[in-house]
């Protein structure tokens, strides 16, 4: 008897079960789970159906990714939108129509759709890391071209790179990549040619030589600089191959306090700077500067065989590029520069890196430059 | 990956100018006397052509290296429209050196001039012409470029003193006549 009102329960459990499922009765999360746990305890108690259909159930909750709040989900995941070709595969940033560009949008970074190398690291509204790392308000920042030999080509896609830069006021020596794994330390004895023209800084040790020429700045009365862009070289003097000397251009200046960024916010100032690069002089560079509560800048670059623009917000005296408002020729890359000086005596060193698109072809363009304000 | 040698090559050709040049621009020495005597004084023009360039205000350092034992340096003296610092006396190796810095808005001319005396050695003296530094490339354009000048070194010839040539002569010749004078 108990046998039998045993089976007639188990049975009739199943039954209900089935039934409630067959007919379409949503079975909740609680239902789910004493289905599966019965199923534990004694599978053969549970139809299969069931348990099947619970698995499917709580899995496909699991995967129903909330999005962080704020950000915004992928517009590619509306099914007419899945035609467009800008939705070939959820895209972090969506690929720009007809040379135009469209604003990043960011994914939920654990999205297991998005493709690792796609989705950003920088919410919207944080600061975005300066690619060759951020300069103190105040303290010497700069930047410089490195390539091999003693007439590196900006451009020299056999070698050459942009590297943070580094120099004493009183040029008795300089770092070239300071810390990094191309780093370049100059003698620590430069002393000052006795040459007409632009001040050279030369110094010997053994068998390598530094040198430095300063071609836009002047030094004030104690031989020191606030400022100066030029030319440095380094490396063997008996014997001087393309892999133990180096050279480039450099654009260096103590940056500005944050007190002087601070009052040309307030002020909401437009600054404008123009001047040619160091590296190529035909290349003339203007970048203006919008301080207020936001402050951003735009820049251009002018050459005689090629020309692009970029922009990018100012985070403390550090000039970032934003992808997003390159020009359409820009196939990658970045911009950095620092504000130098005071408020009555601005200058901007900066650096370019980008890859440009120039007539199918991949265009490198590497070079610094120090720009001074301009009425 | 797209071939991209023949836009390398353009781009080469229209931005080198924009950073090393490659167009000549040389640098000479035209002494006043290539056969001097003992102990004669000499000068020497530092000579400049850079009319290939194109961004008159170049400067850069100039060296001049010799044999001590045949030459004795005596003076420079700047050009009219060229600015010099120096001379300044040194030693490489066995040689002497004179350098002197040079800064200039002309496009060719001279720049100075070198004043020497030679020995009482007879033979070949050379002045060898180099930039003043190991390491080369001193001389900037007037957009901060570097360029490479040409250097022209040049060489002396140093022979007896012309007078005691004469006297040789003036004795072989009048020898001659006392001998044509008995026959």
């Amino acid at each position: 008897m108990r046998l039998y009102l045993r089976i007639l329960a188990v049975a009739g459990c199943a039954l209900f079960l089935e039934t409630s499922f067959a007919g379409g009765m949503a079975l909740n999360d609680r239902d789910c789970a004493e289905i599966l746990k019965q199923w534990a305890a004694d599978p053969a108690s549970v139809p299969q159906s069931l348990v099947d259909g619970c698995r499917e159930k709580l899995t496909a909750e699991s995967l129903d990714i909330k999005p962080a709040a704020g950000i915004p989900r992928d517009p590619c995941a509306d099914p007419a939108a899945a035609k467009s070709i800008h939705c070939w595969g959820p895209w972090a940033n969506l690929a720009p129509a007809g040379g135009g560009t469209v604003a990043p949008i960011v994914l939920a970074k654990d999205d297991p759709d998005l493709r690792p190398d796609e989705f950003s690291t920088q919410p919207p509204g944080e600061p975005v890391t300066p690619a060759l790392g951020s300069c103190t308000p105040g303290a010497a920042c700069g930047f410089a071209t490195l390539g091999p030999g003693l007439e590196a080509q900006p451009d020299d896609t056999s070698g050459s790179n942009v590297v943070p830069f580094d120099m004493d006021p009183g040029v008795d020596h300089y770092v070239v990549d300071p810390g990094g794994n191309r780093e370049v330390v100059s003698n620590d004895n430069l002393q000052r040619a006795n040459i007409p023209g632009p001040p050279r800084y030369e110094g010997i040790t053994g068998d390598v030589e530094s040198k430095l020429f300063v071609t836009r700045g002047a030094p004030a009365a104690d031989g020191s600089y606030d400022r100066a862009s030029g030319i440095w070289r380094h490396g063997s003097l008996t014997n001087q191959t393309q892999t133990n000397t180096r050279s480039g251009v450099f654009a260096w200046g103590i940056a500005s306090t944050m007190d002087t960024i601070d009052g040309l916010n307030a002020g909401n100032v437009t600054a404008t700077f123009s001047g040619r690069m160091t590296g190529y002089t035909d290349t003339l560079a203007d970048i203006t500067v919008n301080f207020g509560s936001q402050p951003a800048w735009t820049g251009s670059w002018q050459n005689p065989a090629y020309a692009f623009a970029a922009g990018g917000p100012v985070q403390g005296v550090d000039l970032v590029s934003d992808p997003g408002q390159f020009s359409a020729n820009v196939n990658s890359g970045f911009v950095q520069g620092v504000l130098l000086g005071t408020a009555n005596n601005p200058s901007v060193a900066h650096t370019v890196d980008v890859i440009l698109d120039s007539g199918g072809n991949a265009l490198t363009v590497r070079d610094v430059g120090l720009l001074p304000q301009v009425p | 990956m797209r071939n991209t040698t023949g836009l390398k090559a353009l781009l080469g050709l229209l931005l080198t100018a924009g950073w090393s040049t490659t167009l000549a621009a040389t640098i000479s020495l035209a002494p006043s006397l290539t056969t001097v005597g003992f102990n004669e004084t000499f000068t020497v023009d530092l000579i400049f052509d850079f009319t290939d360039l194109t961004s008159p205000a170049y400067s850069g350092g100039t060296l001049i290296s010799f044999d001590p034992t045949r030459l004795t340096f005596v003076d420079f003296t700047g050009a009219a429209g060229a600015t010099i610092t120096g001379p300044f006396l040194g030693t490489v190796g066995s040689n002497s050196t004179v350098m002197v810095g040079i800064g200039t808005s002309l496009a060719s001319g001279t720049l100075g001039t070198y004043t020497f005396q030679s020995s009482g050695i007879a033979g070949i003296a050379d002045l060898s012409l180099t930039d003043s530094n190991p390491l080369g490339g001193t001389f900037l354009d007037g957009v901060g470029k570097v360029f490479t000048p040409i250097f022209n070194g040049t060489s002396i010839t140093t022979v007896p003193l012309p007078g005691a040539i004469w006297l040789m002569l003036s004795g072989l010749g009048l020898f001659g006549l006392m001998h044509r004078g008995r026959t």
